[in-house]
């Protein structure tokens, strides 16, 4: 086992103080199985038996590789005739550092794969177990043993986060610096701690995920047993070229990596500081239902937390009467006993610890606050003997033991809870399977005009036909009627701002509307013009919009949001990674500001919001069944009562080299 | 013995290429092919090109009787009867043995006129037939052709270059305008974009660039986007791009990353600005060429867009393409038929 080796060889040992190899073997001293040295120059170094070679030393489970990168692949190749199955390269010099790198790292792939070594790096800080002092790393500081497994593409980040558990007196379970992941990725490692007894939450730090979908298949099995925490950086465009210059990670959309976070059951934290909250609270908790209760002893900071619960989407508990009967009973008339309780500033910590038992005893109370102010009459270590086993934070704020300070930062962590404890109760999920004639679709894809695409897997348009001169233009739009609506078909950007769109055009001017569109195409100069698409005119319904865009790591990202003009302007989208389930397209078109539009205001009949999923859900299909798709978008989806119609619709397509 | 000028309204209109596809294309049928250029300037490659690609065993001289360095000089020092008896002997010694040699004209049927060279002059001097090229550029182009062929006669033609609609159009317009006045249309050709495509070699050259990563095989560029983006929009272009490549300053390494992991051919990076080491194992990794120019992103762009506007049919991949292109969209058997080959 990678963390659990029964013998480890240390490959560039040296007794040299300051040395990498000298640091490795020396934070290895705990460890409680084997560990050999392999140096030519030496017999032993720090006590440990130095072996010329690996071939030379005996049996080795895992290695760990501190040699000049030239010599890193020649060493490995050894590890590989010796039969080492573990393999960890600190060296740093391969893909991050340019094109020769990249060479070596190639190299070191090929063998990892022809002899089956399991590889973490290289350019890392290596990995760490405090349950069985595997310490091979060349940090400082050794970690004390916790519940939390820490992954991380930064290893310096590693090093700060370990000093600062070190002071909050909190300890980790496995840490792992990924380095480059030539080999073993974040997917890989989780997979292996998801039995580990050990680990009870894993905290990711990533700055790219290469392989989306095994991260998504992996992480939601995993979720299922524990919490898993990630930070993802390179949010913005500063942040995502940073990461570029860093690890070479790509910029895929952090809107694609926040849906698949949250579709495989991935806690988002926004800042270390989340990271670490969400971590530690999960580490003590698991499940939790009902509402959230906050008892305090002053009634300003209560009042934050009470808003911070509503903005964070989490709910305030109803107390039951006998809560209440009970709470009026202990406390003085003028303390609040409907949630938020005060039980004002003259209260001991008896009466404090009291109203929070009380509070924890009610059932329909899933977790509690515990907010006090230090006073002349309550001391903080008193306060803080209440004894209930609800989950709960403790927000003394002052307290140099208090969990928060900060009420608000307290009921963000509480909501990572919450929003793991939805994830575990989450139902299977229904994928419904629409049966395309794929040649039919491959053809139309071929054609210059999309909506025979939407023909062919059945997303309802208004009736069309392509004209090439004028005179077809009349005879198409006299077998549809009129009014029609004409748009240019070819490579043209923003038709409606080029002049190359016509609406409501009549039989008088389908000629006339011809020429014009054509004529401002071609005004733009050197472009693909096809021919002109005649629609009936559609009035009516609501507009929304359905699209999606191929993602570098995830694969299709599904985007539902409200359409029209005002895509731009109010940005009301949502995003879902592919495949989408019939619960994810329904959550979608509910998660919008413009959901309240389509159920219908003051009196207006709700919208067929059942035909808007089944075209999200048919759009996720196509792009997962013909991956040349890169980018489409039905924009208008006009949708009615009954039923929809895709009034326009761009797609973007690979063409094969 | 027949022979078939190859004339073109304008310079880079397709000629060569026509030659190449139809010249082996009647090889194929069993006849002996022969090539001939009266006239061409100096840095001229296509006779060379053709020598191979028809695997012609006379000099080049013979092949290509006069050719220029500076016309406003040789204008003045030619002596046209000369020039006349020089092409017509070079001819007789080019066809001797052969069923058809194929004339290519000079830069437009014009070219030549000042020293008796013009393809007009060579037509009547050679009694050839004529196949003239006109490379689409507008709806006006229908007027130079029927321009051509006031001062040279019936002709064969092909339109290069026209897509989407205006093929219908030009349907209707070869049988109602050009034919009645002599001209019969035996082919449109479609744009293509790998035949405007430019090997990496030759982008390099085009912009005096070095290689910070150099190609690791023949890759056939067609077209270039310009980086200037956010990452994720550029993602979409990139990914959409077929055998393209990107200029980009070389201090956007979150656009090469992307770019790389879209597929994209080539990056050109400019500023004299190299990026970051992860970025040349990314490409290395993935058998990215890299070059590295010293323009900003603008001028870069403008040279390589001129580059592309004059691109040869050369190559074997462009050669392969460009017959596929001739055999689908021209009538073959007319153009023999017109010669005198009835099949």
């Amino acid at each position: 086992m990678l963390f659990d080796p029964e013998s480890v060889a240390v490959i560039g040992a040296t007794p040299k103080e300051g040395k990498v190899g000298y640091a490795i073997l020396n934070n290895l001293k705990n460890f409680k199985g084997k560990v050999y040295a392999i140096n030519p120059k030496y017999r032993e170094v720090l006590g440990f038996p130095c072996y010329p070679s690996i071939l030379d030393a005996p049996e080795v489970e895992l290695a760990v590789i501190a040699v000049p990168a030239k010599a890193v692949n020649p060493v490995l190749e050894q590890c590989g005739e010796k039969g080492v199955k573990y393999a960890v390269v600190i060296t740093a010099g391969f893909r991050e550092a340019g094109k020769e790198g990249a060479k070596l790292e190639k190299e070191m792939v090929e063998i990892c794969r022809k002899y089956g070594i399991k590889l973490v790096g290289p350019n890392c800080l290596g990995i760490i177990n405090t349950h069985n002092g595997l310490n091979a790393t060349f940090a400082s500081t050794q970690p004390k043993p916790g519940n939390i497994a820490f992954l991380s593409q930064s290893g310096a980040f590693i090093i700060a986060v370990m000093e600062y558990f070190k002071n909050t007196n909190e300890g980790f379970s496995k840490i792992v610096s990924m380095g480059n992941k030539a080999v073993l990725d974040e997917a890989d490692i989780m997979e292996m701690l998801k039995g580990d007894p050990y680990t009870d939450v894993i905290m990711l730090y990533i700055e790219g995920i290469n392989d989306g979908r095994k991260f998504m298949d992996v992480a939601e099995k995993v979720g299922k047993v524990k919490p898993v925490v990630a930070m993802k950086s390179g949010k913005t465009d500063a942040g995502a070229k940073a990461a570029s210059s860093h690890t070479g990670s790509i910029a895929g959309s952090y809107q694609a990596c926040f849906a698949a976070f949250r579709q495989s059951g991935v806690i988002p934290a926004d800042s270390p500081e989340d990271l670490f909250d969400f971590a530690r609270l999960l580490s003590k908790y698991r499940d939790v239902g009902g509402g959230v209760a906050i008892v305090t002893n002053s009634g300003g900071p209560g009042v934050m937390a009470a808003d911070a619960i509503e903005s964070y989407g989490l709910k305030m508990a109803s107390f039951s009467k006998e809560t209440i009967e009970k709470l009026r009973e202990m406390l003085p008339p003028e303390a609040n006993i409907y949630n938020p309780v005060d039980v004002l500033g003259d209260a001991d910590a008896e009466r404090y610890v009291k109203a929070v038992e009380c509070v924890a005893d009610d059932e329909n109370v899933g977790t509690i606050i515990a907010i006090t102010v230090p006073t002349a009459r309550l001391s903080f270590e008193e306060a803080a003997r209440f004894r209930i086993n609800k989950p709960h934070v403790i927000c003394f704020m002052g307290w140099d033991k208090s969990d928060f300070f900060d009420p608000v930062r307290a009921v963000r962590a509480l909501s990572s809870l919450y929003q793991y404890s939805k994830f575990r109760r989450r139902g299977e999920k229904t994928y419904r399977e629409f049966s395309f004639d794929r040649n039919r679709v491959r053809e139309a894809i071929k054609s210059i005009n999309p909506f025979d695409i939407l023909k062919v897997i059945g997303i309802p348009t208004p009736e069309y036909g392509v004209a090439r001169t004028a005179d077809e233009a009349l005879e198409v739009a006299d077998r549809i009627g009129y009014p029609v609506a004409m748009k240019v078909l070819g490579d043209i950007m923003h038709k409606t701002d080029v002049g190359c769109v016509k609406l409501n055009v009549n039989r008088d001017e389908v000629k006339k509307a011809f020429v014009e569109i054509i004529a401002n195409a071609e005004r733009l100069g050197d472009v693909r013009i096809d021919g002109v698409l005649i629609q009936k005119m559609v009035e009516g319904g609501r507009e929304v919009i359905v699209g999606m865009k191929r993602d570098a790591s995830f694969g299709p990202l599904m985007m539902f949001g409200l359409g029209g003009i005002y895509v731009e302007v109010f940005r009301d989208v949502t995003f879902r990674i592919a495949p989408v389930s019939e619960e994810d397209a329904m959550d979608m078109i509910r998660e919008v500001k413009a959901y309240k539009l389509l159920k219908g205001v003051r009196g207006e009949r709700p919208s067929d919001i059942k035909s808007i999923a089944e075209v999200i859900m048919k759009l996720s299909q196509l792009s997962l069944e013909f991956p040349e798709i890169v980018e489409m978008e039905i924009n208008p989806l006009r949708v009615f009562e009954s039923g929809c119609s895709a009034l326009d619709f761009k797609i973007r397509l690979k063409s094969k080299s | 013995m027949k022979n078939l000028l190859v004339s073109s309204i304008d310079e880079y209109s397709g000629k060569s290429g026509i030659i190449a596809a139809l010249g082996e294309i009647f090889r194929e049928k069993g006849l002996k092919v022969g090539y001939f250029k009266p006239f061409t300037t100096f840095d001229d490659a296509d006779v060379e090109v053709m020598k191979d690609i028809l695997s012609l065993e006379e000099d080049e001289d013979r092949l290509c009787p006069v050719r220029i360095e500076s016309y406003a000089e040789f204008m003045l020092s030619s002596d046209p009867v000369e020039l006349r008896k020089k092409v017509i002997d070079s001819f007789s010694e080019v066809a001797d043995g052969k069923d058809l040699v194929f004339v290519e004209g000079s830069m437009g049927y014009f070219a030549g006129e000042a020293v008796g060279l013009s393809d007009i002059d060579v037509a009547s001097m050679l009694s050839s037939k004529v196949l003239m090229i006109a490379k689409y550029s507008g709806d006006f182009t229908i007027d130079r052709l029927l321009s051509s062929s006031k001062v040279m006669g019936d002709m064969l033609s092909v339109i290069n270059q026209v897509t989407g609609f205006k093929r219908t159009y030009f349907g209707t317009i070869a049988s109602r305008i050009l034919e009645p006045n002599g001209i019969k249309l035996v082919g449109m050709l479609p744009k293509d974009e790998l035949l405007a495509g430019m090997c990496v070699e030759e982008i390099r050259k085009a912009l005096n660039g070095m290689y910070l990563v150099e190609p690791k095989e023949d890759i056939l560029i067609e077209s270039f986007l310009i980086g200037a983006m956010s990452p994720q929009t550029a993602a979409n272009y990139f990914r959409a791009a077929k055998n393209a490549a990107v200029i980009t300053g070389g201090d956007r390494a979150d656009l090469h990353a992307v770019a790389i992991d879209a597929g994209i051919k080539c990056l050109i990076l400019t500023g004299n600005l190299e990026p970051p080491a992860t970025i040349l194992g990314m490409a290395e990794k993935y058998g990215v060429p890299v070059i590295l120019v010293k323009d900003d992103t603008l001028t870069a762009a403008e040279k390589l867009g001129r580059a592309f506007g004059k691109v040869r049919i050369r190559g074997e991949k462009k050669l392969r393409r460009f017959r596929e292109i001739v055999e689908h969209y021209v009538d073959v058997s007319a153009i023999l038929k017109s010669v005198g080959f009835e099949r």
